[in-house]
């Protein structure tokens, strides 16, 4: 019984967690924008870090071990020097789209089993 | 076990509440900062056992909450867990500087977190049951009888730069293992006449002459980047976090004079000589995981062989040591 009751809570946790996750793909999309259209992409790609820093923490343990080891490498890479030198502009972008096209696949799995 | 969680992200506090609930730790509260926790802590009508913590929190991080809770004479020895996505080498060292117990990297495996729990409570129990029968320094009067538990207890000394807790030294480098360990050196520190002075002393004057030898060894090191413990009797582990090289003799003479200049004397005046025998440096770049959890044993059996034996060098481990070790 208490098992089952975890696991009723946890999956609470997990659709919170998905529904956390579109508002985040909407952020992360318009950013991705963003990289394309200012010279200055600092402050953006410290937006998107901070997003990734985000899923980085939680999707593994809820069951998306990709998407965190994603999350994870973004926010790596962010935190690193490297980030801030103007060529890692396309490695910046190259990263997001991963993240992206993650994102919508597990919607879309999400969306089958609904 | 009273838990304190504090992290700023709603869905970690959610799932930590939830992995902790099923392992049995129920009694759990969450704040989402550490101006909250705080808060709640001065509100507490009990003390908290043990505290979760994330670094990174706007305003306040985990590590600043840590020197503040460190700082709270209740909660000096407190395990602090620090629950957080800062896996590189410089949170680690800063989170155990400040003076956290142990350090756990998001996203965390439920399994990992049940085990260091369960170990804490494991922990608490023996240290109450320790208390019941054998009071602090500070309760015992001075005709108290003196036990060998005395003698053999591991002091935090958290007071002295560069000093920790020896569990959270061993979780450190098993935590640093994980991401690099370039420029590591472990060694021991062996001071045979601890024995004699305990023997001469009250537990509070023991207590004082150890700390006040961890002050020299704190002093020496100085301009390393380091951290330290005493493994209880008279024994010291050190680790370099920064070097590639260490000359166990010269330490061991610079030691000497720091003890020599400090000049200690037990409370009736009469002096204490202290003549500390220091292990060779062992270098842990290239060590698997078993030699890092090894490692500060395998400093203390140096240093002990240094202390029978002045002239040995790099000798092979004993056969005690072997079997010790699961060896043979």
């Amino acid at each position: 019984m208490l098992q089952q009751n975890t696991a009723i809570r946890l999956e609470k946790i997990r659709i919170h967690f998905l529904t956390e996750l579109e508002k985040q793909y909407l952020e992360v999309e318009m950013l991705r924008g963003r990289l394309d259209q200012v010279a200055d992409h600092s402050e953006t790609c410290y937006a998107i870090g901070r997003i990734c820093h985000k899923i980085a923490g939680t999707a593994a343990t809820l069951g998306f071990p990709d998407l965190g080891n994603i999350a994870a490498e973004i926010d790596d890479f962010v935190a690193s020097n490297y980030a801030k030198r103007p060529e890692a502009q396309s490695e910046m972008r190259d990263h997001t789209d991963h993240l992206l096209v993650l994102m919508s696949l597990i919607f879309d799995h999400e969306s089958m089993f609904a | 076990m009273k838990i304190l969680a504090v992290d700023d992200d709603p869905l970690i506090l959610e799932l930590l509440v939830e992995v902790l609930r099923a392992a049995g730790f129920s009694n759990l509260s969450v704040c989402h900062s550490a101006t909250e926790a705080l808060e709640k802590i001065h509100q507490a009508d009990t003390p908290f056992d043990c505290f979760l913590l994330d670094i990174q929190m706007p305003r306040i991080d985990g590590i600043e909450l840590t020197e503040q809770l460190r700082r709270m004479a209740y909660y000096r020895n407190t395990p602090i867990l620090m629950i957080t996505a800062m896996s590189d080498r410089s949170y680690i060292d800063r989170a155990f500087a400040a003076g956290a117990s142990d350090y756990i990297t998001k996203p965390f495996d439920v399994v990992e977190i049940h085990s260091r729990l369960r170990l804490i409570q494991s922990l608490l129990a023996e240290h109450l049951s320790l208390e019941e029968r054998n009071p602090t320094a500070q309760e015992k009067s001075p005709a108290s009888i003196v036990t060998s538990a005395d003698f053999e207890k591991r002091l935090a000394l958290l007071d002295i730069d560069g000093f920790i807790d020896y569990l959270a030294l061993e979780n450190y480098l098993m935590q640093v293992s994980r991401v690099s360990l370039f420029g590591m050196i472990t060694f021991g520190i062996v001071v045979p006449d601890m024995a004699r002075t305990f023997r001469a002393s009250s537990v509070f004057e023991f207590e004082a002459a150890v700390s006040d030898f961890a002050e020299a060894i704190s002093e020496t090191l100085k301009p390393e980047s380091f951290f330290a413990s005493h493994a209880g009797e008279g024994h010291f582990v050190c680790v370099l976090t920064n070097s590639h090289t260490f000359a166990p003799e010269e330490f061991e003479r610079q030691l000497h004079q720091t003890v020599r200049e400090m000049d200690l004397h037990f409370c009736d005046g009469r002096a204490i000589s202290l003549m500390p025998v220091v292990g060779e440096g062992n270098s842990l770049q290239l060590k698997s995981s078993r030699g890092i959890s090894n490692a500060l044993v395998h400093a203390l059996q140096s240093a002990e062989e240094r202390a029978i034996n002045p002239n040995a060098q790099n000798r092979a481990p004993s056969g005690k040591l072997m079997r010790l070790l699961g060896f043979g």
